[in-house]
């Protein structure tokens, strides 16, 4: 008669309401709980894999149909937080419409970025694997600085050195920045703005000089480009890395 | 094709602002122009004032404005000012080149070269790309200012955890100190008094501080709040003492963002008592010199 978990999911959640035991209810409502209880008490991103460590009993397909429908049952029931997917994970944020009420309980300044930081920050998402002079001549402006406090904020990092004289340092986006700005990966990106304004002459010679930059494209340049390892020491200390010679 | 177009005169208005003291990218003596991020914004900025194709800047006209806005920056930022002057000179460059009569190309007379501005043209629609991408990163929602994550507890320490000391470097902490030494009244009459902090004795009032906390942390610099005659000798057995007592484990010491204040963390070892101050290497090795 039910076969489609959504539908299972309606009738079961009635019964939660005249207050059923835990123990029976069926595996799926079951399941959704303890996601619920997890993704509470975790204080990082959850994956797919990690949950299957700890529910055991309960298969992949299982999990992920049971986080679908705890995403479901978060916007439906009008909750001020959602399960929000950010790097191929879950976690639970609150939604953007509570934003005032939680700066204002916080007492802090929310998250400030300039402009300065976010013009190198796109730089280097959308052109990474990139080199601290590409960014300075994109900009126009030396960009140490800027660089140097991305680092420090996590949002950047360095990828390893460029196989080319002086094996100058590559800079790219870390795991931070997917859950800073909650994308799944770096695909997510916002498409870039295409030169409407350039004629189709204009727009090839500049797609020659300067090869597009497509969100969808980051991942194959970085794979195109011969990545030299850092020590490892190096690239997990940011701080201590002397800033990238000119 | 060089014809430059009437423009409109109106004057341009220059914004410079001193930015906040958090200005995150740079100390605290940079200034920086509230309205521009280097020469190529400027110069989007005057092309876009003055109505112009992009593909037909007319030099002459755009490159007076950008000098006389420079001239009123250039006293503000020598770094800022290196690349403004850098772009002028350019500009003059580009312009110098369009004013020589070109040479008619010996197998195709039509051909007029290459325009001498293309490449700023180009520099200026790359920049002008990533100055709307760097927007529209801006408007994705951000952890932090529009989404937030549940708190999560600093943890404590237990006595066995590795202190990481990556929380915050040794530069960090003499710089901290130096703040509290440079807050000192510095007596050139050197009046000679004997000074007796024993690190001992700091490690004693620092623990009695930390016991009496009403949160989870205390600021190195309020440890000498109620001092009024603070001496350096004191200062120091004080920062002596809290090294020593990272070392032990019952310290944490963290600092959130730079230039932001030092803070102390006792950890569960603190609590349990489990340690006492016995003699610290400092003054032992004072001790073992003697």
């Amino acid at each position: 008669m039910i076969d489609k978990h959504e539908d299972n999911m309606s009738e079961q959640t009635e019964e939660i309401e005249v207050n059923q035991h835990p123990e029976s209810l069926d595996v799926m409502e079951h399941l959704v709980s303890a996601l619920d209880a997890l993704f509470f008490v975790s204080d990082r991103i959850l994956t797919v894999p990690e949950l299957e460590v700890v529910l055991t009993e309960f298969s992949r397909t299982q999990i992920i149909a049971a986080i679908e429908n705890l995403q479901k049952n978060k916007a439906a029931s009008g909750s001020g937080i959602e399960l929000a997917q950010v790097r191929k994970g879950y976690q639970y944020r609150t939604k953007a419409l509570n934003k005032s009420w939680i700066i204002a309980f916080q007492k802090a300044k929310p998250q400030r970025l300039s402009r300065a930081a976010l013009e190198s920050l796109s730089i280097i998402a959308y052109r990474q694997p990139i080199t601290r002079p590409e960014v300075d001549e994109i900009r126009g402006v030396d960009s140490s600085g800027v660089i140097r406090m991305l680092m420090e904020r996590g949002l950047v990092r360095i990828l390893g050195k460029r196989d080319e004289a002086g094996h100058p340092l590559l800079y790219g986006t870390s795991k931070e920045f997917l859950s800073f700005f909650q994308l799944n990966d770096l695909a997510e990106l916002p498409p870039l703005k295409e030169y409407t304004e350039l004629g189709e002459d204009s727009l090839k010679k500049l797609q020659t000089l300067f090869p597009d930059s497509e969100p969808e494209k980051i991942q194959d340049r970085m794979e195109s480009e011969n990545i030299i390892p850092v020590d490892a020491a190096t690239s997990e200390q940011p701080s201590n890395t002397p800033p990238p010679s000119s | 094709m060089k014809s430059d177009r009437p423009l409109n005169s109106q004057p341009m208005t220059v914004n410079p602002t001193h930015t906040t003291p958090d200005a995150d990218a740079f100390g605290p003596y940079h200034i920086q122009l509230d309205v521009f991020e280097g020469p190529l914004d400027l110069l989007l900025h005057l092309i876009k004032e003055n109505d112009v194709d992009i593909f037909d800047i007319p030099i002459a006209t755009i490159t007076e404005q950008y000098v006389k806005t420079i001239e009123t920056l250039h006293a503000l930022n020598l770094n800022i000012a290196g690349e403004f002057l850098l772009m002028a000179a350019t500009l003059a460059h580009i312009k110098s080149k369009m004013l020589l009569p070109i040479e008619p190309h010996e197998e195709d007379p039509l051909d007029e070269g290459t325009d001498p501005r293309q490449e700023l043209v180009t520099r200026l629609l790359i920049y002008q790309k990533y100055k709307e991408s760097a927007s529209a990163l801006d408007q994705l929602t951000r952890l932090g200012r529009d989404v937030f994550i549940r708190e999560a507890k600093a943890k404590k320490l237990r006595p066995d955890d590795r202190i990481e000391l990556a929380d915050v470097n040794i530069f960090k902490l003499v710089e901290s100190f130096h703040r509290i030494l440079g807050k000192l009244f510095i007596d050139n009459a050197h009046d000679v008094e004997e000074e007796n902090f024993s690190v001992a004795q700091s490690a004693a009032f620092m623990q009695e501080r930390l016991s009496n906390l009403s949160s989870d942390r205390l600021r190195f610099t309020a440890l000498f709040k109620d001092h009024k005659n603070l001496k350096y000798g004191q200062v120091v057995a004080c920062f002596l003492a809290m090294l020593s007592m990272m070392k032990r484990g019952v310290l944490k010491v963290i600092q959130t963002d730079d230039f932001q204040d030092i803070f102390l963390m006792p950890t569960d070892a603190f609590f349990k008592g489990a340690w006492t101050y016995d003699g610290n290497e400092f003054d032992e090795e004072r001790e073992t010199q003697i």
